[in-house]
């Protein structure tokens, strides 16, 4: 079973989707990603001041979406290519985020190597397309 | 001052099919010249490869966006919209989208350069469509460019221009609602359409500027196959050497393929060089644009460096075709 993103809540997201748009808290600094209410660090911060990433980071760990394990939003996808790896990547800013690895096979793939983000359709649903953020080798 | 090229940037996907494994698969290729061409990966389309396009440039002062494709992945949707967003700019800026045909590319930089605001960015994007039973599907490519321009920090000025259109009847058309391009077959009756649109564009463009051939150093001229860029050139003054388009080994880019062959050109060009480039959209229209450089080229970008090979198979799955 899929997660169901209405779109009014992917609305919402878009300038975290297109351009990595993250939380600097006012109150410690720390930066937060995907922004949240409240600063995940200091836990008190409430305001923040909207920073772009640069969407360059390390593989912090990785998997293989294969054998009927995708979501049904991304099932036209694994039957494409039989399969593809969602990483974590550890941002150079510090915050650590899940995406899509592409151009790259997953024999290839290295905790530790360097990826950047690149803009793709994440899936399409209700027709509309739903761009975003994945991460190829860099 | 004259509008010119500041910074631009190209974005190939890093898929490639060679000619051969449609001989193998199929039998036959259909599109002359073409020994390989790029493949965009299944999450790709014309508006992802124009944003990765513009990746790494200034985008500093762009006051104005112009998106040129005749493959826009909504027919009804402000596209612009979806880039502007994508690349920071805005939202308070004047987007035009161009469509409709390959000479779509040349239209967006004229709209642009004409009235220039600033800076504007101009992002040309093709990619395949159609069944891989139909011959206008072999030689389809993917691939997108982005030129930064104005009238300040320009390296590659805009001489000149020179328009052209007319009414032509049953070539290479998409109708209304369908899926796939249909060009009646009519290869002398085409040719002859394109070769006499561009050389009307290209010969006023010469008469206005006083130019001839002579003094062009590179020629880039339209052809969605490996052979008529050259053969347009030899019927304009242009030998082969001359000629830039990169279709031979990135296949049909659409509006995108003489953009290619422009940034071959600048990467080529020394301070002094002019450069003609001429587009050709089938129905028909062509723009001649008569470019000169003037100093070293500005920044440039190149996204995707790998290449890697698929099988017909992989292919197909991955362009969703089966």
């Amino acid at each position: 079973m899929g997660a169901h993103i209405s779109v009014p809540m992917y609305q919402r997201t878009v300038p975290q989707r297109y351009r990595l748009v993250a939380n600097a808290c006012t109150q410690c600094g720390a930066i937060s990603f995907p922004p949240k209410a409240t600063c995940p660090q200091c836990s008190v911060g409430r305001e923040f001041t909207p920073v772009e990433l640069k969407g360059t980071g390390v593989v912090y760990t990785y998997t293989v979406i294969a054998g009927g394990g995708a979501p049904p939003e991304f099932t036209a996808q694994a039957r494409s290519r039989g399969r593809y790896p969602v990483v974590m990547v550890a941002l150079d800013e510090g915050p650590k985020v899940v995406g899509q690895l592409v151009d790259c096979d997953p024999e290839d793939i290295r905790i530790g190597m360097r990826v950047r983000a690149v803009m793709r359709r994440i899936y399409v649903e209700e027709e509309v397309i739903r761009y975003g953020f994945k991460f190829r080798p860099a | 001052m004259a509008v010119g090229i500041i910074a631009y940037g190209t974005y190939v996907p890093r898929y490639r099919i060679r000619a051969s494994e449609y001989v193998k698969a199929l039998g036959s290729f259909a599109a002359r010249g073409i020994s390989e061409k790029t493949v965009p990966d299944f999450d790709e389309d014309t508006i992802t490869m124009a944003r990765e396009a513009a990746r790494g440039l200034d985008l500093s002062g762009v006051l104005s966006l112009a998106l040129a494709t005749t493959v826009p992945p909504y027919d009804q949707k402000v596209l612009a919209g979806t880039l502007a967003e994508m690349l920071g700019l805005g939202p308070r800026i004047f987007a035009t989208e161009h469509t409709s045909s390959d000479r779509c590319g040349t239209e967006a930089l004229l709209a642009s350069s004409r009235g220039l605001d600033g800076r504007g960015l101009v992002l040309v994007a093709g990619a395949p469509r159609g069944g891989v039973r139909e011959e206008t599907e072999h030689g389809a490519g993917a691939g997108a460019v982005a030129l930064v321009i104005g009238e300040e920090d320009v390296f590659c000025e805009i001489e000149g221009w020179s328009a052209y259109v007319e009414e032509a009847l049953g070539v290479d058309f998409r109708p209304a609602g369908a899926d796939r391009r249909h060009d009646l077959g009519l290869g002398t009756y085409s040719r002859e359409l394109m070769f006499h649109c561009v050389r009307q564009a290209v010969s006023d463009l010469m008469t206005k500027l006083g130019t001839e051939p002579g003094h062009y150093a590179f020629a880039v001229l339209p052809g969605g196959d490996g052979r008529t860029p050259a053969a347009l050139g030899k019927g304009l003054g242009f030998e082969a050497e001359r000629v830039r388009n990169p279709v031979a080994t990135l296949g049909d880019l659409g509006p995108a393929t003489v953009f290619f062959g422009l940034a071959e050109a600048l990467a080529q060009a020394r301070p002094g060089d002019r450069i003609l480039l001429a587009s050709y959209g089938a129905g028909s229209g062509s723009d001649a644009i008569s470019l000169k450089v003037r100093s070293e080229r500005g920044p440039v970008t190149s996204a995707v460096e790998d290449v890697e090979y698929l099988d017909f198979l992989s292919y197909l799955k991955m362009r969703r075709l089966l």
